[in-house]
């Protein structure tokens, strides 16, 4: 079986056939490594990067991302049999007082379809939580995301909440959402901004490598 | 010298005024200035005299009635729609609830003092048979227009503003942004086309008859109407399929009565310019150039070309300390330099002015439009 066909179904989000061609996969014995990078993983890409230069948008991208997090959830116990380990792990939030989370569930599909774990600690996350997190499970990155002005400014927070707990050295912090920019993430001592999910992604693996 | 008011409609008639007009939406700034109740579950039945004495006293033109109680709603017998604000945990929250006989919905906000807003809670449609309730219930809504209400407004602020007359959401932007969340309403055109297209049909109908009434029954020149869109949610096919209709027949029908139609897009420009100039729309209110809009002011000029009017202009980061005042007026001043390509231009905030926003800002913009806006 060709991983191609696959990708191809995630690219255009079908999850039920994603599933199907999936453990169509497992079933003629292909390792679930094979399936997740060159399947799952590859489809992701592409969408990835039409995402970058606008020829596919937020819903296709969303559609696409639940089609590969089907996909990769049967082969979970798979490739933790075979001791398969992720390139990295992050924790991801939007930060205290902020209950939107669409952007930050963006980020996250787009950071999981690199290979990296992820830890979604959901909304209204307090910079303690956040730091807590990345010290206990060893988080290269701490992902913040923000969509309203009067909440951003708590990133700056977590920054410095991370200093204080001794992590700073040893852990990235990006930052992103709409209201936040380049000059914010400076401003407060963040490690990157990026403008969109999937450069969010490609960051994050530099960062964990 | 013309007046605030005649210089929005000088705009809007395709005119060139004598300088740049600039309002600004400063509703949500007001309320948490001065600590007063945001009501989002009841509204306000009188004219706020006081926000718009606040327009005044910072020197903008007001044009936005936030929460203005314009006419009335009823339902079908056997639909019971009901809002109440309530404390749970110490913490204030307000649900909204169908009860219809194929079954109930309900969505619940909670006070967030922190953004002095009303957080999203619990989204009340979860699968195809809650989406079924908010068709029944929807698809039955009647209203009452009292036009005195309007008048209330445009009497007490004169020439020193235009008051707008605000639209409901579309049937996709009742779900993205109250019903469902954007995923789920994105996951749902995929999962259940049939069931999310009836329902967006029936609602789509029953909201163009609000802007029927809107437009024959009030004096408003101006009705503004949006999803809060953003090109990157709502991208053009998608548009195309489920709200492209919707809206061309809306601004038809406001244009029969010789009125004219603004839609709010505060988030991503590029795109949603083109989208909602291709059917007819005179103004893009809320263009927040920069981070949120994903363009500069003269891309957003260049998309739309030297007719379509584009309201807004200065993203809401540039309000506060964190960013230099040098910033702030480079934005302004970018912004201003706009009319000279075109006269079709408002200066306001991209979308509006943000709580704990710097006053002096405020007056600063002002000070900038009288010495950078004239023609």
């Amino acid at each position: 079986m060709d991983m191609k066909e696959i990708a191809l179904e995630v690219i255009n989000g079908k999850t039920k056939i994603v599933k199907a061609l999936v453990q169509q996969a497992l079933d003629e014995g292909i390792p679930a490594k094979t399936i997740l990078e060159e399947g799952l993983l590859a489809g992701m890409a592409v969408v990835g990067e039409k995402f970058k230069n606008n020829e596919v948008f937020v819903p296709e991208v969303l559609i696409s991302a639940r089609a590969m997090t089907m996909g990769a959830a049967m082969l979970k116990e798979k490739l933790n049999e075979s001791g398969e380990t992720a390139k990295g792990k992050a924790c991801i939030g939007t930060v205290q007082g902020d209950l939107h989370d669409i952007g930050k569930n963006l980020v996250k599909m787009m950071l999981e379809s690199k290979g990296i774990e992820v830890i979604d600690l959901g909304t209204d996350v307090s910079p303690e939580t956040f730091v807590q997190t990345a010290k206990e499970q060893n988080c290269q990155i701490i992902c913040c995301s923000a969509l309203l002005t009067t909440t951003m400014t708590v990133m700056g927070d977590v920054v410095k909440a991370a200093e204080a707990a001794g992590i700073r050295d040893s852990v990235k912090i990006m930052v992103g959402g709409a209201p936040v920019t380049e000059a914010f993430c400076k401003q407060i001592g963040a490690d990157a901004y990026t403008s969109d999910a999937a450069s969010a992604a490609d960051l994050a693996v530099t960062f964990c490598q | 010298m013309m007046t605030p008011r005649e210089r929005i409609l000088a705009v809007y008639n395709g005119q060139k005024p004598d300088r740049v007009p600039y309002m600004l939406d400063l509703s949500h700034y007001y309320l948490h200035k001065f600590q007063l109740p945001w009501e989002l579950g009841s509204g306000y039945p009188k004219a706020d005299t006081g926000l718009m004495d606040f327009n005044r006293k910072m020197g903008a033109a007001f044009y936005c009635p936030q929460q203005a109680h314009f006419w009335n709603v009823e339902y079908a017998n056997d639909v019971k729609s009901s809002s109440a604000t309530r404390v749970v945990n110490g913490v204030p929250e307000i649900y909204w609830r169908f009860d219809t006989p194929i079954g109930s919905i309900e969505r619940i906000r909670v006070w967030e003092p922190s953004s002095y807003s009303w957080a999203i809670k619990k989204w009340g449609i979860t699968n195809e048979k809650d989406l079924e309730v908010l068709t029944y219930a929807m698809a039955s809504r009647r209203y009452t227009p009292i036009p005195q209400n309007y008048e209330e407004w445009a009497n007490y602020i004169g020439e020193d503003g235009l008051v707008y007359m605000n639209t409901a959401y579309s049937a996709i932007g009742y779900l993205m942004n109250y019903w469902m969340g954007v995923e789920n309403t994105i996951y749902a055109s995929y999962d259940f086309e049939d069931e999310l297209q009836e329902c967006v049909t029936q609602i789509n109908n029953n909201i163009l008859e609000m802007v029927e009434m809107m437009a024959s029954e009030f004096s408003a020149p101006v009705i503004i109407m949006g999803d809060n869109f953003s090109s990157d949610v709502q991208s053009p096919s998608f548009f195309d399929c489920w709200s492209k209709d919707y809206y061309k027949k809306a601004y038809d029908i406001i244009h029969s009565h010789g009125k004219k139609v603004a839609v709010h897009v505060d988030g991503k420009l590029k795109g949603a310019i083109k989208m909602m100039k291709d059917i007819g729309v005179d103004c893009i209110d809320a263009v927040t150039p920069g981070s949120v809009g994903g363009c500069t002011p003269a891309e957003a000029r260049a998309e739309a070309g030297n007719d379509l009017i584009l309201s807004g202009g200065i993203p809401n980061e540039l309000w506060y300390d964190y960013s230099p005042m040098s910033s702030f007026e480079n934005a302004v001043k970018e912004w201003l330099a706009l009319k000279d390509i075109s006269p079709a231009l408002i200066a306001a905030a991209g979308d509006q002015v943000p709580i704990g926003a710097l006053e002096e800002r405020i007056l600063r913009m002002g000070e900038l439009v009288e010495e950078y806006g004239y023609y």
